[in-house]
Formats: structure tokens, sequence, C-alpha cells
């Protein structure tokens, strides 16, 4: 994974949820949601939303696969990397 | 007495594998009334997989015992809801159990044990579930359903909403069945109606299309605004549907219009609350005005409004501001000043104030609702004084006191509030501050 990678998935998240912190303000291993970063399931939708219109393709939970994507910012990136068309 | 099912053949639920039928659901409700520990009283039920749900609220009315549905699985929320309760168990699926209390796992698939083709008949009086309010910051509050009510509520929905008794179809729910929406309509409407429910709690669009294509049609999605507008920018397939069930936030009638049109069915919405279940309902692309409920009257007294039902032990006020249309619909005009509703929690803007000067530094500060582009979906934002905190600070500081939906984005810190001469907030200034960000 690389770090620009990591810095674009960033912005991504910080523009789509209107965050209140710039983007190399998030780090890599810090959880999204509930302590770290305080995002919520409204988030989750939001950013689905944001990275099918971005990288093309729709997220999906297998069984309780949803909180390993969405663990920190360094998952959600491998995630997408994975995934992107 | 009122009897849990009309037979025993009918699905109960209906997961990958197919159908799980009345006597495999007897079997289970049994099986796990037999496993609860003899002592105590209520069961905290925490079960995500809605069949497990249901088997243990069951389980609870064969026991005699009250289920508590908590308003979320966050530990202190689940602390709060046992922290009067004598020797409470808990029975979980997943989420840990709260400190101290006894904890009864259960991960076995349906139809684990000996199928039964007893159906249990409850008293209506019986007390099924204590249905928890989420409030902000407050303590959660109690709020008791009797097994007839709930009953009787899903017989008045399922009329409205023109179904049929000889007709079955399947049930799929976004909203979890803690909740009064969920319970009332994922799992009291397909009881009462013989229509299964989807076993998961599909998330993101793509799963939903997936739950939906695992049960049979004619289907029922019970969702939210913010799912339905999610699917709506996603283009999720959504087929077979007999029409889409949404509450927790109104929706707009554009929204309404391009749902309808996406998906090829019906819209339908469900005002109500935690203590008054659903009041009434409205088909929200052919206009705005809600049609309450048989059996509910709706008045105003001085400022506020009542809601009346003979369910309900004394009138209940409301939370929201409504005017009487000529026709008998009432249309909702907004929330009562001090009370903001995000993600279907409601919290007061009272008491997210309170929390906010409870932090060392605060010296003075404001939450407030900005205008949401699209009416529907909005965060609140926050205005702080304190010279002595960064904002990640105070952002960590406010997450440990306030549910996280509550969280302000932005917040902005400032030198001093826009107070006028007699010490009170401008709400145009504070937008004016926000926009500088």
């Amino acid at each position: 994974m690389s770090e620009r990678f990591e810095k674009q998935v960033a912005e991504l998240i910080v523009d789509a949820l209107n965050l209140d912190v710039e983007p190399e303000d998030i780090r890599p291993e810090e959880p999204m949601f509930g302590e770290g970063l305080g995002l919520d399931s409204i988030d989750a939708l939001e950013l689905a939303m944001a990275i099918s219109k971005k990288y093309g393709f729709q997220l999906r939970s297998d069984d309780g696969d949803n909180a390993n994507i969405f663990a920190s910012l360094r998952s959600l990136s491998a995630h997408i990397a994975e995934n992107a068309k | 007495m009122i009897p849990l099912l009309q037979s025993h053949r009918q699905p109960v639920a209906w997961n990958r594998h197919g159908p799980i039928d009345g006597r495999t659901f007897l079997g289970d409700v049994y099986h796990l009334s037999e496993r609860l520990p003899t002592t105590g009283n209520a069961i905290l039920n925490v079960c995500e997989d809605r069949y497990r749900f249901l088997v243990t609220l069951t389980a609870g009315l064969v026991c005699k015992r009250p289920n508590l549905l908590p308003p979320s699985t966050v530990p202190e929320a689940l602390k709060q809801v046992v922290s009067d309760r004598e020797r409470p168990v808990c029975v979980t699926d997943g989420v840990p159990c709260p400190e101290g209390v006894a904890c009864v796992e259960f991960h076995e698939p349906p139809g684990c044990s000996a199928p039964s083709e007893r159906i249990p008949a409850f008293s209506g009086d019986q007390i099924m579930a204590e249905v928890f309010t989420s409030g902000s910051t407050g303590r959660p509050r109690s709020n008791p359903k009797r097994w007839g009510e709930m009953v009787s509520g899903a017989t008045r929905i399922g009329r409205r909403l023109g179904l049929d008794q000889d007709e079955r179809g399947s049930l799929v729910a976004t909203v979890p069945p803690q909740h009064m929406f969920g319970l009332e309509t994922s799992i009291m409407l397909g009881l009462r109606w013989g229509w299964g429910f989807h076993t998961g709690r599909p998330f993101f669009p793509r799963n939903l299309a997936e739950a939906l294509s695992e049960v049979p049609e004619p289907r029922i999605l019970i969702t939210t605004p913010l799912h339905l507008r999610a699917c709506i920018a996603e283009k999720t397939a959504l087929p077979g549907l007999r029409f889409i069930l949404s509450a927790t936030a109104p929706l707009s009638t554009e929204m309404a219009r391009t749902a309808e049109r996406q998906f090829g069915c019906p819209v339908q919405e469900i005002y109500g609350s935690t203590e008054t279940g659903a009041m009434a309902s409205r088909r929200s692309a052919e206009g705005t005005g809600w049609e309450p409920f048989e059996g509910f009257r709706i008045h105003r007294e001085g400022s506020h409004w009542l809601a009346e039902a003979d369910h309900l032990s004394r009138p209940v006020r409301l939370d929201d501001r409504l005017k009487e249309n000529g026709d008998g619909t009432l249309e909702l005009l907004g929330r009562t000043a001090d009370l903001v509703k995000i993600a279907g929690k409601r919290g007061s803007l009272g008491d997210l104030n309170h929390k906010l000067h409870s932090i060392d530094g605060v010296e003075d500060g404001t939450f407030l609702v900005p205008h949401a582009s699209d009416g529907d979906v909005h965060r609140l934002a926050a205005v702080v004084v304190a010279p002595t905190r960064t904002k990640r600070e105070l952002l960590q500081e406010l997450g440990k006191r306030i549910d996280p939906v509550f969280l302000p984005r932005p917040l902005q810190c400032v030198k001093a509030l826009p107070r006028n001469a007699s010490g009170k907030l401008s709400r145009e200034r504070l937008l004016k501050l926000l926009s500088k960000t």
C-alpha cells in the first residue's frame, strides 16, 4: 500500500464526510469508527457512495467483514486498492 | 389470550438456506427458554441476527420475563439499561455483555433443537419488552410494551398498508429490531401477517439487493431515508418490492418520487415514536399530510401536541410541531426548539450544551443546527471558546460524553461568541462564523 494512495483515500474521507480535520492528520492505523475519528453508520453509507463514484465499485460486507474494511484508513485503502476498477 | 402464530407451518424467517418455519422456530424458543438461568428477571436482548432476536424475545414471553431493548449497543448504554435490575440476563450473538451481567451466548443456527408444534398464547396484558429511548446524554428511559398492544399495532399497520390475510410474502429490514420502528414492522408485522423476515440486517445497497434476492416475492423493504438515498445514488436494483416502508426521519416529496420511479413501487412512511409506536402514515410521493392510525387522537394542548390512544396509559407529549389540515391529516412542521434528531437518535440541544460546558477549558460555546442542503440528513455544528484546548482535544472530550452522531461537524473555535446586549446568541452571526471554516 503506497502512502500516496492512503493520502488520496484520506482526502476522499475528509471531503465526503465534511470532517473537521486535515487529511494528513488521519493516522493510517487509527480506528475510524467510535473512538479515533468518531465516525458512525451514516458515514459508512456516505463513504460507500463516494467510493463507488470515485473507484467504480460498490462496497459490500460479508458476515462480520464490515468491521475489518472500516477498521482504519490502512484497511479501507487496501480494500479499495483490491477492488477498484 | 393471543396466540403467537396462526400456524406452525408459517415461515417465520428466511435466510440464504431457505425458510425457517414455525415448528423449527418454536423448537428453538423452547430450547432457549430452558437454557436461561432460572434466577433473575429481565433479559437484555442484544442479538443482531433478527431470528435470534425473535427467539430470545419469544423465550422471554414464554418465561414471563420482559426483554430489555437498548437504544444502542455501546457499553455505556447497555450498562445504564440494566443498572437498576436485579440479576439481569444478557442474550447475545456477538455484542459483548455488560460487566456483572449473566451472559447467555446464542450462536446456534436455526433448527438445532427438536421442532415443536405447540403454539403458545399470551395474555394481551403481559409485558413483552421494554423499549428504551436513546436521549443524547441523559439516561435511557424505559417504555414497557404489552403483547396485546404490539399485536394490535401490527394489525393497524398491516391494514393501512393493504396487506391481505391470505397473502404471504417476505420482509427485509435495514433497521435494528431493538428499536421501536424495527420491532413494530420487521418483527411484529411479520408475525401477525405471516410474512417471514430475512434474518440479516443488510447495510450497504449491494447487501440489500442480495438479501432481497434471497427471499420470496412480494417483498417489503423496511428502511430509512439514509439507506434509500444511498440506493438511489448507487442505482441499486431492488426487485420484486410490494412497497418500501420508511421511518426515523421524514422523506422529502421529491426523494419519495425518485424512489418510487427507480424502484417501481410505492414508498410508505410511518410517523411514530418509541413512546407511542406508529401514529400515522403517508404515501410521501402523493402528499405531505399524515393520516393518523385508527384509534389515535392527536391534538394540540396549549403550545404542544399530545397523542392519545387506548393502549397508552396517559397522553404522550410529542416533540414535534404539527398542524391540522382540513381533511383530518396532519402536517409535520418541525421539531420543538430544543430537540434534534440525527440518524434516528433524539437529543436535546440543552443537554448537549451542558456537556460541552462541562469540559475543562471551555469558557463558552454552543451547539447549533445548520441548514441541511437536502433537508433530510444533517449534522450539528458547534462554536466554542476554549483558548487552552485544541479542536482535536475538544472533539475527543465530547466523544466520551455524547453519542457520536451528535459530534459537531464542524467544530469552530473562536475568541468570543456573538452575543447581543442582552446576552442572547445571534444565529445568523453564528452561521457566518461557521461558513468561514
